[in-house]
């Protein structure tokens, strides 16, 4: 069945390919680790079936109808356990090396690209509920305006903690606690929302009823709905008697501004 | 203007047409191409399909004297079968795939090198022709184009080893941005290390703010949402980025009203063709 005798020359190569350990598959395996529940799989296949199979270290051979590539990815550095290559009917090899450096390439890509793969998927489930959670938080900053420590003390959490909530990429459970603040902060957005389109930061520095301040309110441990719904009241009233900002007046005045390059439409 | 004196070069210019945008007629090439060498020298021809176009502003194309302005800038635009990606609304400082003119010109796509085929030819020589009465660019086209070479030489260069570590969160980062495609906010950073090679253990901190119209900030409540969805967004896959921390406490959405020109002076604006640069 063979057809080239493998030379000494080519043995040496041959050792020295499998030697060499590609940078992507070893970070695709070291990646792996996060995705546990695929750990148990470790055999890949792919390509067609062959007539038949043999050994790569050994010789390649005529009349193989097809590529099956077998790679334990437990110990993918190893070597992979059969690996053959197209060779068209007839035709006579005389040098291995380019045959397996292919299949080489062809099995690190493949186990690269099956590791990669659960780790899309576990992503992908992340990213539903993060979404949700950084939806709700940057309805509450559209609506609110406030810097983040700000936010994060009426939130009743640390800014670090508003940071990681804000992080898409990042799983997190609230807790109850969390949740409640969270929705309580919610309802005092909306009604916000319904009194005017102007961020709540504007005026959440100014004093209300007893020198108080609205931020200073959000702040309480116990969120009093009623008192913060009055005052936001009494400050979207105040909104109207607002000096107008230097932007304001010159767009008043009919100085406006120039569109810049990122205006023009798509070229798409 | 008294009887018998010669108008002077910038009028019969302005007389002919030429101005930003316009296009060299075919039956003008000839007179033109011995101007159209490249770096070696050797000349360069213009084809039946290509557009010459006049990129010089306006003012320079009319300038009165010769002395004053003695070349016109033309860019030579090949056409292509269709917009490549990378390419398109100056995401690149060296190629520009551009539409010409959509009502014109529907379906002609061109592209032109910001350096290779780009030339200076006399403006005396135009006083012999008018433009193209079939061709020119739009008025859109032609702003992407100045803008495009005001790009060019404009963008902050960052260092290598900071774009390196962005590099591979561009298209994650370009789709954070998506919401942000009609003007309503403005990306600008600022590095700590702004001329620096860091070694792959140093870390570039960064400051991020998006900076919001000052009217969209008080009025429209949705484009806010989007805006801060997008910062999330994006904060999000820069602190992913290896070798990149976003400085949190100071980086945040602000209305333009608030921003003020030293922060302005502070920080760069973002733009992609800023990764894209060192391809």
């Amino acid at each position: 069945m063979t057809n080239t005798i493998k030379t000494p020359e080519n043995q040496r190569k041959l050792a020295a390919m499998y030697m060499h350990r590609p940078n992507s598959l070893v970070e695709a395996v070291e990646s792996r680790q996060m995705a546990g529940q695929y750990q148990s799989q470790s055999r890949i296949y792919t390509g067609t079936t062959p007539s038949f199979s043999m050994n790569m270290l050994g010789a390649a051979a005529t009349g193989i109808i097809g590529t099956v590539i077998l790679g334990d990815i437990d110990y993918p550095t190893s070597g992979a356990t059969v690996s053959m290559e197209m060779a068209p009917v007839g035709q006579f090899i005389h040098d291995l090396t380019p045959l397996a450096e292919r299949s080489w390439a062809r099995w690190s890509e493949a186990t690269k690209v099956w590791l990669q793969k659960p780790q899309k998927i576990k992503k992908a489930t992340l990213s539903a509920s993060a979404k949700l959670r950084v939806d709700r938080l940057s309805n509450l900053q559209a609506t609110l305006g406030l810097p983040n420590l700000e936010l994060a003390r009426s939130l009743g959490i640390s800014r670090q903690s508003l940071y990681n909530w804000l992080d898409v990429s990042k799983e997190i459970v609230l807790q109850e606690i969390n949740r409640d603040r969270l929705a309580a902060v919610e309802r005092t957005a909306n009604l916000w929302s319904t009194l005017t389109t102007v961020p709540l930061s504007s005026v959440s520095h100014e004093p209300i009823d007893n020198g108080e301040t609205l931020l200073r309110l959000l702040s309480d441990a116990k969120i009093d709905e009623l008192r913060i719904a009055n005052a936001l009241k009494t400050l979207a009233g105040r909104l109207q008697f607002r000096a107008k900002s230097l932007g304001q007046r010159m767009a008043e005045a009919g100085y406006e501004r120039r569109p810049s390059a990122r205006s023009l439409p798509s070229d798409e | 203007m008294t009887p018998g004196v010669a108008v002077p070069l910038g009028g019969t210019l302005a007389k002919c047409g030429w101005r930003t945008g316009s296009v060299v007629p075919q039956a003008a090439t000839h007179e033109i191409e011995p101007f159209l060498r490249n770096g070696g020298g050797d000349s360069v021809s213009v084809q039946k399909d290509d557009w010459l176009i006049v990129v010089s502003q306006t003012c320079d194309v009319v300038a009165k004297n010769l002395e004053t302005e003695p070349f016109v800038e033309v860019l030579l635009c090949t056409q292509i079968k269709k917009l490549r990606t990378q390419f398109i609304d100056m995401r690149s400082t060296r190629t520009l795939d551009f539409r010409p003119n959509r009502e014109t010109h529907e379906a002609v796509f061109l592209t032109a090198h910001a350096v290779k085929d780009r030339f200076l030819v006399p403006r005396n020589l135009f006083v012999n022709f008018h433009p193209d009465k079939y061709r020119c660019l739009s008025t859109v086209a032609a702003r992407r184009v100045m803008a495009w070479f005001a790009l060019r030489y404009s963008r902050p260069a960052w260092p290598e080893a900071f774009v390196s570590r962005l590099r591979s969160a561009g298209d994650a980062l370009e789709a954070a941005l998506e919401p942000l495609r009609d003007e309503i906010a403005e990306i600008r950073i600022a590095l700590d290390e702004p001329e620096k090679e860091l070694d792959d253990e140093q870390p570039y901190s960064i400051v991020v703010f998006f900076v919001v119209d000052e009217e969209i900030w008080n009025k429209d409540v949705k484009a806010r949402t989007d805006i801060y969805d997008a910062y999330a967004a994006f904060t999000s896959q820069l602190n992913n980025c290896d070798g990149i921390k976003v400085n949190e406490a100071l980086s945040g959405v602000k209305s333009g009203e608030e921003f003020t020109w030293q922060a302005t002076r502070a920080t760069d604006e973002w733009n992609f063709a800023n990764l894209t640069h060192r391809d």
